[in-house]
C-alpha cells in the first residue's frame, strides 16, 4: 500500500503535470481505493501551476489570427449544417422505405376463380363443337360464360398505382414482385431492415391500404444525394464565401458607379448654369454697350447743339 | 458585447452558441495563451495553429467547463497547455493515437480538482508584477527544472535522463520548487 506521504508529494508533480507513468498509476489506485484525497491542496498546487505563464513577457497574436479563427468556425459550422441536412436527407429517405416496406402485396384469391370458370367454359366448349365434322371452327365456338368472366383485379392495388400491366400479373401466375427490387437504389442501400420478398414470401390475406401508397421518390435524385460528399459541400460552402465577396465586390462597384453618375450630372447641370450665364452675361453686355452708345450719341447731339446755340455768342460778344 | 462580463458569464454565453462572446473570449485571453502556446511549440505559425484549434475546440465543446469550479483562467491554461504538447508530441511522432473525441476528452481536457480557488484572468493580470517575483525568486535550478516540466512536458524520468541527475533530486526540485512559488505568491498576498 501506498504511503500518504508519498502521495503529498506527489501533488505538486500532478499539478504540473509531470509525473511519472507509475507514479501517476499509483496516484489513480489511492484515488480508486477510497482513500482520504488531498484534493484542496491539489488545488492549490494546480492554482501556482496556471500562474507561471504571466512569469513570461506577454505577446499579442497577429490581428489576423482572429481572422482566420473567425474563417475556421465559419467553415465548421457550414460544413456541420451540411453534414446535418445530408443525414436529415438520408433519415428522410430511411423513412420513406420502411414506409414502402409497410405495403402489403395485393390479394390474388379470385385467381382460383378464373381457374373454376375456365373448367365451366371448356364444358360449354364440348357441347358446342360438332365433332362429327373433324374440324376445329373456331367461329362457332360460343363462349358467352368466358365473356362474362372478369379478372377480379383490386382497383386500389398499388400494382396499378406503381405502373405495373394488370395483363402481366394475370398472366403470370406467380407475382413476382418487381416493384420491390425497382426500390433497391443505391441511396436505400444501407437500410439494414430491408429485405428483399421472395417468391416462397406468404402473401399475407389482407387487402391493401391505398392511403399507405407512396410514390417512390425519382431514384436518380436518391442516387445523387449519396453521390454529394462532404468535400463537395464544404467546396459549395466555400463557394458561397467567394459569392459573398463577389457580391460585396459588386455592391461596392455599384456604389462607385451611382457615385461617378451623380457627379457627372451635377457635372453637367454646372455646365448648363455656366453656359447660361454666359449668353446672359454677353446678352448683358450687348445691351449696355447699345445703352453706352445711345447716350453717347445723345451726349454728343446735345453738345453739338449747345456749341452752335453759343457759337454766335462766343465770337460777336 | 459587453466587455465587462465576467469569464464565467462569456462561456456560458460560448455555450448558448453567442459568436460574439466567443469573440470577446479571444479579445480577453488570447495573448495569455498565445504566449503560453509559442513556449512549448517554439514557433509562431505553429503557436496560431495551435492557437485556432483551441479556439475553435472552446466554439464547440465550451460544455465541458465546469461553471462551478469558477476559474475559467485555470481550466484554459492547462487546456492550451495540453494541446500544445500534444501538438508538439504528434509532431514528434511520440503520440500516434488517433485524436478523436475519446482522446481528447481523456487527455487534453484537463483533470483538475474540484477545489481550485476562483480566479479570473483580470485578477491574475493585476498580480502579475507578484507572480513575475514569486517565479524569479526560485535558483536557476529550480527555474529550469519547472521549465522543464511545465513547458516542455518533460516527466521527472525525462528530466532527470536529460540533466544526467537522480531522479530523487529531480523530484525534490520540483517539489520544492513549486512549494516556493505558492509560498511566494502567499507572501505577497499577504504584505
Amino acid at each position: 500500500m501506498i504511503d500518504e506521504q508519498k502521495i503529498v508529494g506527489m501533488l505538486q508533480a500532478k499539478a504540473l503535470g509531470c509525473l511519472d507513468p507509475t507514479d501517476e498509476t499509483d496516484l489513480q489506485n489511492y484515488i480508486d481505493e477510497g482513500h482520504v484525497f488531498p484534493w484542496e491542496e491539489l488545488g492549490q498546487f494546480q492554482h501556482a501551476a496556471s500562474l507561471l505563464p504571466m512569469a513570461l513577457e506577454l505577446e499579442i497574436p497577429d490581428p489576423e489570427l482572429k481572422d482566420r479563427v473567425a474563417l475556421r468556425l465559419i467553415k465548421l459550422s457550414e460544413e456541420l449544417r451540411t453534414k446535418k441536412m445530408l443525414e436529415e436527407e438520408i433519415l428522410k429517405a430511411e423513412e420513406d422505405v420502411v414506409e414502402f416496406e409497410k405495403i402489403e402485396p395485393p390479394y390474388f384469391e379470385p385467381l382460383n376463380e378464373i381457374e373454376t370458370d375456365v373448367v365451366e367454359v371448356q364444358g360449354d366448349l364440348d357441347t358446342n363443337i360438332n365433332q362429327d365434322e373433324n374440324s376445329f371452327n373456331l367461329d362457332e365456338i360460343s363462349l358467352q360464360e368466358f365473356e362474362k368472366v372478369e379478372v377480379p383485379y383490386p382497383q386500389n392495388s398499388i400494382f396499378s398505382e406503381i405502373e405495373v400491366p394488370n395483363e402481366n400479373i394475370v398472366e403470370q401466375a406467380s407475382i413476382e414482385i418487381p416493384q420491390i427490387e425497382e426500390i433497391k437504389v443505391e441511396a436505400f442501400a444501407d437500410a439494414e431492415s430491408y429485405t428483399s420478398p421472395t417468391e416462397n414470401d406468404s402473401i399475407p390475406e389482407t387487402t391493401v391500404e391505398p392511403k399507405q401508397v407512396t410514390e417512390p421518390e425519382d431514384p436518380n435524385k436518391q442516387m445523387d444525394l449519396t453521390k454529394k460528399s462532404v468535400a463537395e459541400k464544404m467546396f459549395k460552402a466555400i463557394e458561397l464565401d467567394f459569392d459573398l465577396l463577389k457580391y460585396q465586390f459588386e455592391e461596392s462597384e455599384k456604389k462607385l458607379t451611382r457615385g461617378l453618375l451623380i457627379s457627372y450630372v451635377i457635372i453637367a447641370i454646372l455646365l448648363a448654369l455656366l453656359i447660361f450665364s454666359f449668353f446672359k452675361f454677353s446678352s448683358d453686355i450687348k445691351s449696355l454697350q447699345n445703352e453706352v452708345k445711345g447716350l453717347k450719341k445723345n451726349l454728343s447731339s446735345q453738345l453739338f447743339i449747345h456749341g452752335r446755340t453759343n457759337y454766335g455768342s462766343h465770337f460777336f460778344s | 458585447m459587453d466587455t465587462k462580463l465576467t469569464d464565467i458569464e462569456l462561456i456560458q454565453k460560448i455555450s448558448n452558441r453567442d459568436s460574439k462572446a466567443l469573440e470577446a473570449l479571444y479579445d480577453r485571453f488570447s495573448p495569455v495563451l498565445y504566449t503560453l502556446v509559442k513556449n512549448i511549440v517554439n514557433d509562431k505559425s505553429k503557436a496560431e495553429e495551435v492557437i485556432a484549434e483551441i479556439f475553435v475546440i472552446i466554439w464547440q465543446k465550451s460544455s465541458k467547463f465546469d461553471v462551478n469550479s469558477d476559474n475559467l483562467y485555470l481550466w484554459l491554461i492547462n487546456f492550451s497547455r495540453n494541446k500544445a504538447l500534444d501538438f508538439i508530441r504528434r509532431e514528434r511522432a511520440l503520440i500516434v493515437d488517433d485524436y478523436d473525441d475519446e482522446y481528447e476528452d481523456n487527455f487534453i481536457f484537463p483533470n483538475l480538482s474540484a477545489f481550485v480557488p476562483p480566479n479570473d484572468l483580470e485578477k491574475t493580470f493585476n498580480r502579475r508584477d507578484k507572480i513575475y517575483n514569486a517565479f524569479h525568486n526560485l535558483t536557476e535550478a529550480q527555474q529550469y527544472v519547472l521549465s522543464l516540466a511545465y513547458y516542455e512536458g518533460l516527466s521527472e524520468s525525462d528530466i532527470a535522463n536529460k540533466l544526467n541527475i537522480p531522479l530523487l533530486t529531480v523530484k525534490s526540485k520540483i517539489r520544492v520548487a513549486l512549494n516556493s512559488v505558492k509560498e511566494n505568491l502567499d507572501k505577497a498576498e499577504n504584505q
